[in-house]
């Protein structure tokens, strides 16, 4: 058996609960990057408007960073299936830190 | 000289006994070592018993993809310390408490980022997975291209000029 076939026999002992409940933790992780991304979308275009500024509006960044963490998210399920529940933990947290270092590189780029 | 007078000790003998235990002079002759035509062989010329597993050479795919995981090993190595000097150039922009925590929050994730992206493509292409090279060696890409410590990058760049 190799280890492919290994953690495909791993991945079907994990309990429904227990994937539910990484799933959940890690959406409320990946939520508040998104929640962060909107709050930026919606509060600084009418500032930069209000300032005077409005040519600058950081359009780019400011819609990537909407779109990464979702994105993100439903990428780390999709790899995650099937697998065993410290690999989907692997893949969801890389997914995380990936998003965060999005966040903070489009902050800049902004 | 009478009966009762001690014989004369012969002291080499008596150094001898006292140096040597009794069954000395037959250890190693109950089984004679006997010489055979192995003992000219050297140890390296000695071939395997044919029952050991055969362990198959390193094929040249594995070898590359082996050297292609080191070599993305030292390119993310050097992101995370990109990322650590990054982190280190910035600063919560707003006032919140729980803003501030989750920008910190954020920041350990970055610094993180590159350790866990490496591991969790090592998890994602274990051995026995279809076209495991190419796939791993694409996610390895992506990760560098996605994880590049720009705030480092834009500084390093900016005092250079």
């Amino acid at each position: 058996m190799s280890a492919h076939d290994a953690t495909r026999v791993q991945a079907a002992s994990v309990p429904l609960g227990w994937r539910i409940g990484v799933a959940v933790i890690f959406a409320a992780l990946y939520g508040w990057f998104l929640f962060s991304a909107v709050s930026n979308l919606v509060a600084l275009p009418a500032l930069y408007t209000a300032q005077g500024f409005a040519e600058y509006i950081p359009w780019t960044p400011l819609v990537l960073g909407v779109i990464v963490p979702p994105v993100a998210y439903l990428a780390a399920l999709l790899m995650g299936r099937g697998r065993a529940l410290s690999a989907r933990v692997v893949v969801f947290a890389a997914g995380l830190a990936a998003t965060a270092a999005a966040a903070l590189s489009l902050y800049v780029l902004a | 000289m009478t009966s009762r007078d001690p014989e004369p000790v012969d002291e080499t003998d008596d150094d001898d006994a006292a140096l040597s235990w009794a069954g000395d002079d037959d250890r190693g002759r109950m089984t004679p070592r006997l010489r055979d035509a192995a003992d000219d062989v050297p140890a390296a010329a000695v071939e395997p018993e044919p029952d050991e597993p055969h362990v198959a050479p390193r094929a040249p795919g594995e070898r590359v993809l082996q050297f292609g995981t080191y070599a993305f090993g030292a390119v993310y190595l050097a992101i995370s310390i990109g990322w650590i000097f990054s982190v280190q150039l910035m600063f919560y922009p707003g006032l919140d408490l729980l803003g501030e925590i989750m920008w910190q929050f954020g920041e350990f994730l970055a610094m993180v980022s590159a350790a866990l992206w490496f591991a969790a493509v090592l998890t994602l292409t274990p051995e026995g997975v279809a076209r495991r090279g190419a796939k791993r060696m694409v996610a390895f890409l992506v990760g560098a291209l996605v994880l590049v410590p720009w705030p480092a990058l834009g500084y390093w760049i900016g005092s250079m000029q």
